[in-house]
Order: structure tokens, then C-alpha cells, then sequence
């Protein structure tokens, strides 16, 4: 589906016309496609993809790798291509273009006609055309205005874009981690039956106190509820990655992988970001140009406004009249309106203007900062996640080996050994847990960073 | 005590195989203790006493050399290799302290009434000391660290040395965190034979009962260990690497037994009324002997057994303790047996690959399966069962050995195999009916 950025918007011929007509003189007007195409080319590929699956450009969503399962990069796609989510944001993206090209139009005409009949005469008639002069002249200013905050909008919408895009991946690798973590606890609940069973079994015999045998049963129930939870948690999960997707949650391409990849490695350096990373991020948000480019419309606006406050707005036209005895009258007309409210108004824009640059300076040092912050967040749960996934697991993994040796050796029962195995798959489901998190870490980096995900 | 010509040839013939046993088995071990190679100038002191020399199961007597006026000796204190069952397939090889590169060290043998000088160097990593166990000396030689000496910090050499005034079993050992130090290994025998007159026996075997805390999966005995060991030792061996004891059919056997655990062993001989003929306190007055098949040796105790041998066979010779037969077994598992389990073992296997249901009729199957290798065990840990006789598995471990009585014995002295049961001497079966009634 493919969504002109703005050619519809300028089909009306009377509004070529008027637009041609009043850009007699007034450059600049016309080059808004090619400005707006430069604009775009100082986003990361990502974002251009993004802003371009607004402007008509065939959208070239990242390839997954060929797989049963639906990977991440899939997910993004279907995303992009049939998710409300995604129509609502191209809605929105229109109208505030919309509305922003309203603005900018050039000035119209004022048309009147009256004939007026006094109750014992003819008729009086009155035709009067006029031309708002303010509105043509501020015509280039405006369009310059327009020219970035149009800017501002596809900025914001390929950062609404982006978050769209870095919600899914979210959704995709909680659904993953939830459903992985649903089956360890399901297999860590089935062993903990099986130990309840082993102890009536040693019950039956004679061999197994009342209370031990209690604790086995006590200990399934816990693992059976655990079990039970994490079964809900993956199907909200699932739920909502379905959602966000636009499909249904039976939707058969929903087919997860097993387990969340490793998350990517991180050089040692990224520890602290450096000045040109901090640069790249700041060159790269979305949100940040967006708010610069807002500030700058902010200020073309108040510029102008400084300027045309202190004119009286004057429309110049045509009357033509016919009067009752048939004399017929015709001349130019002038008509000025002064306000003195124009100068406060010139005074609010500019600080309307300071606030949206006051605005982007705050969140230039905000991103400065969520940058290292979220590199250093990173690095923790990458840390974290190589000690649970390779470290802790091992041990736990030779643990039960450790035990199966024992109980061959008569050196050790079969409930250690079975609450060994119980307990490896929970860790397991946490190590899954705390994968997650540093992919949803790096997810929050990447983005802070301005890098496509 | 006057000796007759036929007892007279008899020790010095025991006495002469007993040097070459002696000189073979120092041979066998290479030993970095140059003090063991030197050469006896006298004859050594069990022959000089007329009797039999001390045959240490798993052991040696310690080679010494006469020198102003005195029987010198050279033990070194440190760390070394031990295997508790050598030659076995289940191994459990740990880092042990010992003297002379092994546990026990040497077995010391010198004749009552005879000085000795002891040299002791320490090469541990930490001082330590040697308490002369049962022997009569002055307090400045009983070696209790920071009581009647000062410990003999790591790198030196200390000499004790005195006079032998009491005769009998003894043993020795570190009274210096003696806690650690006699877990890890730090003992041996002292026999300090009679100046005569004493009846003499023609095999004279000596012990030392020990216990080991060697966790599964470790090298290290552990001394914090009060009670629960998982290793019972006769000379830090376990059955079935320990040394049967070897017997022509009529002789006097002597076993000498100290017992360095921390449990009491009721020691029982298999076949044979033996007679407790003396203890840490030297040989007792023959009105106090009375027949035994089972003598209990307390802890810090020696117990000497006698008897004459005048049945051939094997005959077991253990702690009646039967745990104390075993190897490392768990004491604290719930217990299997009459557990029926062998359908939920399938179900079990799907979460756990290998799992094996065992116990429910017995624990004998245990063997059965680790001689047969369908089962790892942990690291370094030996089976709990083990040993192969000619009617199939023994179901043994720890304290636990064989006196091999015959008419004749092999002249090399090695092993001369099992005996063979005259016919009509041997249990057999009469029915294979469960219900069998007798008519």
C-alpha cells in the first residue's frame, strides 16, 4: 500500500493555480518534495525505510532467515504491512500534514454579492472581490515554515515508526522467553510430580515418614502452580505480540522459536560511550530532529510574526455596484484591519519558539545521557546473562550429573536427584528470564543510540 | 624363656624371610629417604628377639642402623599419593600426610630394652610432632606438642630418642593438630618385641584400623568429620586390595591390631577361637586369655590375637561392624527397598536420561551393576561393594580380608589362590521349589 506524502494533498487545480500564482516571485515554494527527500536522507537507513513506507517508496523491511518460526525480523515486517497500528500511524502522520498544508496555503480570495431591495424601489446590487495582501506576502515564510514542521512530522512518524518496530521486537522476544519459560517450569513441574509419586511409592512400602512424604507433595503443588502461572504469562504473551501484529492468536504463522538467540556481543569500549558515538546519536534520534526541526519551524513562524504584527492586515479588491436608478459603480477597494494585540501575539510566538528550542536542547542532553546509561544498563545484563547462561547453568547442569553419579553409587536418594533436575529447569526459565531482559536492554540502547535495530 | 634347637631354627628361619621380605618390599617402593637404605649392621630386631618377623599387611618395617649405642631411625613427615585399593578398577587416590611416602608409615620394630634414636623431619606445611603411643619414656620424649615439646616447625629435624622399657603393640602418631594430622593419614605401628622368654609364633601380622572422610568427588580426607567416615581401613586399604593374610596349616598366628579410628571394632575371625594375648599394655598374664571369635579394639587401643591355624581354608577376617565393610555409601537415603518402581523408572528416564530404580529387592544388585560398568560413579569414589571370590561377588569393602591357611604355601610367599573345599566339605544345593518343605 503505497501513501503519497503529498501530491493528493496538492491535486485541487484551483490550488495549483493559486499556488503558481502566487509564487510569482515567492521561490522556494515548490521544492518542498526535494527538501523534504534531503530531510530524509539524514535518518539511518532504518528510519529512511521507515519514513519512506509513508512517501510511496517501496518499504524494504529487513529479511529473517528462512525458518518455520516466526523470527523477529518477520514479526517487524508483518508489523509494518497489515498492523492497525501501523494504518493509525500513517493516519495520523497525514493528518498532521494535512494540517499542515493548510496552513501554508496561499493566500485566497474574498468574493461578496449582495442585492438588496428596498421595499419600494429596484433592487440594489453589490459585487465586491478582494485579495488578502498579508496572506500573500507572508506566503514564503509560511512555506517555510511548513517546510519543517512537515519535516517534524515525518521525523516523528519514522520515530513512531521506529518504537513501533522496537515494541514488536519486544513482543516477540517477551512471547519467546515466556513461552520458553512456560515449558521449563511445565518440565520442572512434571518432575516434581514424579518425585511426589516416587515418595507414595516409598510411603506404600513402609519406607517414607508421613512428613517427608508431605514435603514431596507440597513441593509439586508449587511447581504445578509455578507451572500454571508461567502457562498464562506465556499466552498474554502471545497475546499480545498477536496484537501488535494485527492477527489473531491462533494465527498459524505465530510459531516461536524455542528459545531467545544470544543476545550480541559488546565491545569493551561501548562501555563508555565516546564523544563520536554521542555525536552519531545525537546526529541519528528521530525524536531529537524532530524537535530541532520543530524549534526551527517555531522560529521561521516568529520571525515572521515580529515582522507582520505591527502592519495592519489589508485586503485589496474590486466593488462593483449597481444602484436603483441603474447607475452603475465600480473601483478598487482597500481594507485594513490593525489589532493591537498583534504585538503580544508576535511576542508569544517567540517564546513559543524559545520553549521548542529550550525543548530540544533538554532532550539533546537527555539522549546524551539515556545513551550511556542504557550502554551501561546493557553491559550488566549481558553480563548478568553470560553468568546465568554459561556459568550458573553449567554447574547446575554438572550438579545433576553430580547426583546421577551419586544415586548410582548409593551415595545419594532419587529426590535429590529429581529436585536437582527440578531445580536446573527453573534456573533454566530464570537464565531465559534474564535473557530477556538484556535483549530488551539492547533493544533500549540501540535505540537511544539512533541504530536501527 | 629358654628356647629349644627346633625353635631356635624355626625364628631364624622366619627371621632370614623375613629380611628378605623386608629388602623386597623397600626395593618395590623407591623411596626418597636414603636412611632407608642403609645397611642394618645387626640383625634386625625381630630376629634379634627370637621371634618371627612383623609381617604389615600393605606395609613395610622400617630398615634401621645401629649407631652409638643406639637403633636409629629416620622418619619424614609430609604429604603424599594414596590409593586405598591399588590394582582395583574403583579408584579413590587422595592426598594424604604420611611418613616415608606412605600411610601408615613404616612399622618401627626394635627389642625391649634397647635404646633408639628417632629421627623425625618435617617437611609438612605446618609444624607437627610424634607421641610414642603406649611406650613407657621420659615425659620429654612423649612428644605432645606444646606440653613436653615445642612443635617441630615445617623444614626441621627433631631426634627423640630413649630407652625401650615395655615390650608389646604400639603405635605412633602426631600429637600436634593431631585432629588433622591423624585424619590425613598420619600413623603407624611401633612393636617393640621381648628381650626373650616369650612365646614365640611363627606369622606375626599387624594392623592398624583406620577411618576416612573422603568426600565423593574428592582428593582430600576431610578432618572435621566426627562419625559419618566412608572409609574403613585395615593399613589404609580397602578390601579387596588388602594383602590376605598367608598360613601353613599349624602355625601360631599372631594379628596385632590398633585401631586409629574414631569407632570401636569388633574384630572377628572367621574359623578360629583365638586368644587376646595382650594390648597397648604388652602382653597379658596367661590366666587372663580366654577364647574369643570376636574381640572388640577400642579407639587408641592395640589388641593382640592368637591362635593356631590348624584348619586350612579362607577364612574372613573384619569388623563385624557391617558398615564398616562397605565402601562410600550414603547413610542418610531413604531406603528402596520393597519400593516398587520400575514403571515410574520409565517415566522418570524421560526427564532424567539413565535413571536406574535400584534397591527394591536388595542391595546386592549394586555390585552386579558397577562391576559391569552400567553405572559412573562420582569422581574418585569407589563402588561400595566389590571383590570377586570363586562362588561369585563378595559384597564387601572396607575392613575386610582373608587368612589363607594350607598345607603348603607357594615358597616365592605369593598368593596361593583359593581353596579348593574337599569334596563332601562344601554347602550345596538340595531344592529349587520355593515351597520346599522338609518330608
Amino acid at each position: 500500500m503505497k501513501f503519497p506524502l503529498y501530491a493528493k494533498r496538492r491535486t485541487p487545480v484551483a490550488w495549483l493555480a493559486l499556488t503558481l500564482l502566487g509564487s510569482l516571485g515567492l521561490a522556494g515554494c515548490a521544492s518542498v518534495a526535494p527538501r523534504e527527500l534531503a530531510v530524509r536522507a539524514q535518518l539511518p537507513a532504518q528510519a529512511v525505510w521507515a519514513a519512506s513506507a509513508w512517501g510511496g517508496a517501496t518499504p524494504t523491511a529487513p529479511e529473517g532467515p528462512a525458518d518455520d518460526t516466526l523470527t523477529a525480523d518477520t514479526a517487524v515486517r508483518m508489523a509494518f504491512t497489515s498492523s492497525p497500528h501501523a494504518r493509525s500511524l500513517r493516519a495520523a502522520f497525514l493528518a498532521e500534514v494535512s494540517a499542515i498544508d493548510a496552513a501554508a496555503a496561499p493566500g485566497g480570495l474574498h468574493f461578496s454579492w449582495a442585492r438588496l431591495r428596498p421595499a419600494d424601489g429596484l433592487a440594489k446590487l453589490a459585487l465586491a472581490l478582494s485579495v488578502p495582501l498579508e496572506e500573500w506576502l507572508t506566503l514564503p515564510g509560511r512555506q517555510r515554515q511548513a517546510y519543517w514542521s512537515r519535516a517534524a512530522a515525518a521525523q516523528r512518524a519514522a520515530f513512531a515508526t521506529l518504537q513501533l518496530e522496537r515494541h514488536v521486537r519486544e513482543a516477540w522476544a517477551t512471547a519467546v522467553a515466556a513461552q520458553r519459560r512456560a515449558a521449563l517450569l511445565a518440565r520442572a513441574a512434571e518432575t516434581a510430580e514424579l518425585s511426589a509419586e516416587l515418595a507414595t511409592r516409598y510411603r506404600d512400602a513402609g519406607n517414607l515418614p508421613p512428613h517427608d512424604w508431605n514435603e514431596q507433595q507440597q513441593g509439586a503443588a508449587v511447581a504445578l502452580t509455578a507451572a500454571a502461572e508461567a502457562g498464562v504469562a506465556a499466552a498474554e504473551s502471545r497475546t499480545a505480540l498477536a496484537n501488535l501484529l494485527g492477527v489473531p492468536s491462533t494465527d498459524p504463522r505465530l510459531v516461536l522459536p524455542q528459545a531467545l538467540p544470544s543476545p550480541p556481543a559488546m565491545e569493551s569500549a561501548d562501555n563508555a560511550p565516546d564523544a563520536a558515538a554521542l555525536t552519531a546519536a545525537l546526529s541519528h534520534r528521530l525524536d531529537l530532529l524532530a524537535a530541532r526541526s520543530e524549534a526551527m519551524a517555531q522560529q521561521v513562524h516568529a520571525r515572521s510574526r515580529s515582522v507582520w504584527s505591527r502592519v495592519p492586515a489589508v485586503a485589496a479588491g474590486v466593488e462593483r455596484e449597481r444602484e436603483t436608478d441603474g447607475t452603475r459603480l465600480t473601483g478598487p477597494s482597500i481594507d485594513a484591519t490593525w489589532s493591537p494585540a498583534g504585538s503580544a501575539e508576535a511576542r508569544g510566538v517567540a517564546a513559543q519558539a524559545e520553549l521548542a528550542d529550550a525543548n530540544a536542547a533538554t532532550l539533546a542532553v537527555e539522549v546524551a545521557n539515556e545513551v550511556r546509561l542504557r550502554a551501561l544498563a546493557y553491559r550488566r545484563a549481558l553480563d548478568l546473562d553470560g553468568l546465568l547462561g554459561t556459568h550458573l547453568t553449567q554447574l547446575q547442569a554438572a550438579s545433576v550429573t553430580a547426583a546421577q553419579q551419586q544415586q548410582a553409587f548409593m551415595l545419594a536418594g532419587p529426590f535429590d536427584l529429581l529436585e536437582k533436575r527440578r531445580v536446573m529447569d527453573e534456573l533454566f526459565a530464570n537464565a531465559e528470564q534474564q535473557r530477556l531482559v538484556a535483549w530488551l536492554a539492547w533493544y533500549a540502547w540501540q535505540q537511544a543510540s539512533g541504530v536501527a535495530l | 624363656m629358654k628356647l629349644s634347637r627346633r625353635q631356635l631354627l624355626q625364628g631364624g628361619g622366619a627371621a632370614l624371610a623375613g629380611v628378605v621380605a623386608t629388602q623386597a618390599s623397600v626395593a618395590a617402593a623407591p623411596s626418597p629417604h636414603p636412611l632407608e637404605n642403609f645397611p642394618d649392621p645387626l640383625a634386625p630386631a625381630a630376629r634379634k628377639a627370637g621371634q618371627a618377623p612383623v609381617t604389615t599387611l600393605n606395609g613395610r618395617s622400617l630398615p634401621a642402623r645401629w649407631r652409638d649405642g643406639a637403633r636409629e631411625f629416620h622418619l619424614v613427615a609430609e604429604e603424599i599419593e594414596h590409593d586405598f585399593a591399588p590394582g582395583q578398577a574403583g579408584i579413590t587416590r587422595i592426598k594424604a600426610w604420611g611418613y616415608n611416602g606412605t600411610t601408615p608409615g613404616p612399622t618401627l620394630e626394635a627389642v625391649e630394652g634397647e635404646r633408639v634414636r628417632i629421627y623425625l623431619t618435617n617437611r609438612l606445611p605446618e609444624h607437627t610432632s610424634i607421641h610414642w603411643h603406649g611406650l613407657l619414656l621420659p615425659a620429654g620424649m612423649d612428644g605432645v606438642s606444646g606440653l613436653t615439646q615445642p612443635p617441630i616447625p615445617p623444614g626441621e629435624t627433631w631426634v627423640y630418642e630413649f630407652e625401650l622399657r615395655n615390650h608389646g603393640t604400639f603405635f605412633y602418631h602426631p600429637h600436634a593438630d593431631e585432629l588433622l594430622q591423624v585424619a590425613t593419614g598420619m600413623m603407624g605401628l611401633f612393636i617393640v618385641h621381648p628381650r626373650g622368654g616369650e612365646d614365640r609364633v611363627d606369622r606375626d601380622f599387624a594392623m592398624l584400623l583406620h577411618n576416612w572422610s573422603v568426600h565423593p568427588g574428592t582428593y582430600r580426607p576431610d578432618p572435621s568429620v566426627m562419625t559419618d567416615f566412608n572409609l574403613w581401613t585395615f593399613n589404609s586399604t580397602v578390601f579387596p586390595a588388602i594383602e590376605p593374610m598367608l598360613v601353613k596349616r599349624g602355625e601360631r598366628v599372631r594379628i596385632r591390631i590398633g585401631n586409629l579410628s574414631m569407632h570401636d571394632h569388633p574384630m572377628h575371625l572367621h574359623g578360629f577361637r583365638f586368644y587376646v594375648t595382650g594390648g597397648d599394655g604388652g602382653r597379658w598374664p596367661r590366666h587372663t586369655w580366654h577364647p574369643e571369635v570376636t574381640a572388640l579394639v577400642a579407639v587408641g587401643q592395640t589388641r593382640d590375637l592368637e591362635f593356631v591355624a590348624d584348619v586350612n581354608g579362607d577364612w574372613a577376617f573384619h569388623c563385624h561392624k557391617a558398615h564398616h565393610t562397605m565402601n562410600a555409601m550414603g547413610h542418610d537415603i531413604p531406603n528402596p527397598l520393597g519400593v516398587k518402581q520400575q514403571d515410574l523408572a520409565e517415566r522418570i528416564r524421560e526427564v532424567l536420561p539413565g535413571y536406574m530404580a535400584m534397591g527394591e529387592h536388595g542391595m546386592a544388585e549394586h555390585q552386579v551393576h558397577t562391576d559391569m560398568g552400567h553405572m559412573e560413579g562420582p569422581e574418585n569414589t569407589m563402588p561400595m561393594m566389590m571383590g570377586e571370590g570363586p562362588f561369585g561377588k563378595l559384597e564387601m569393602g572396607g575392613m575386610f580380608t582373608v587368612v589363607k591357611v594350607r598345607d603348603d604355601l607357594p615358597k616365592d610367599g605369593s598368593d596361593p589362590g583359593w581353596y579348593q573345599h574337599p569334596k563332601g566339605t562344601q554347602v550345596r544345593r538340595v531344592s529349587q521349589d520355593p515351597s520346599f518343605r522338609l518330608k
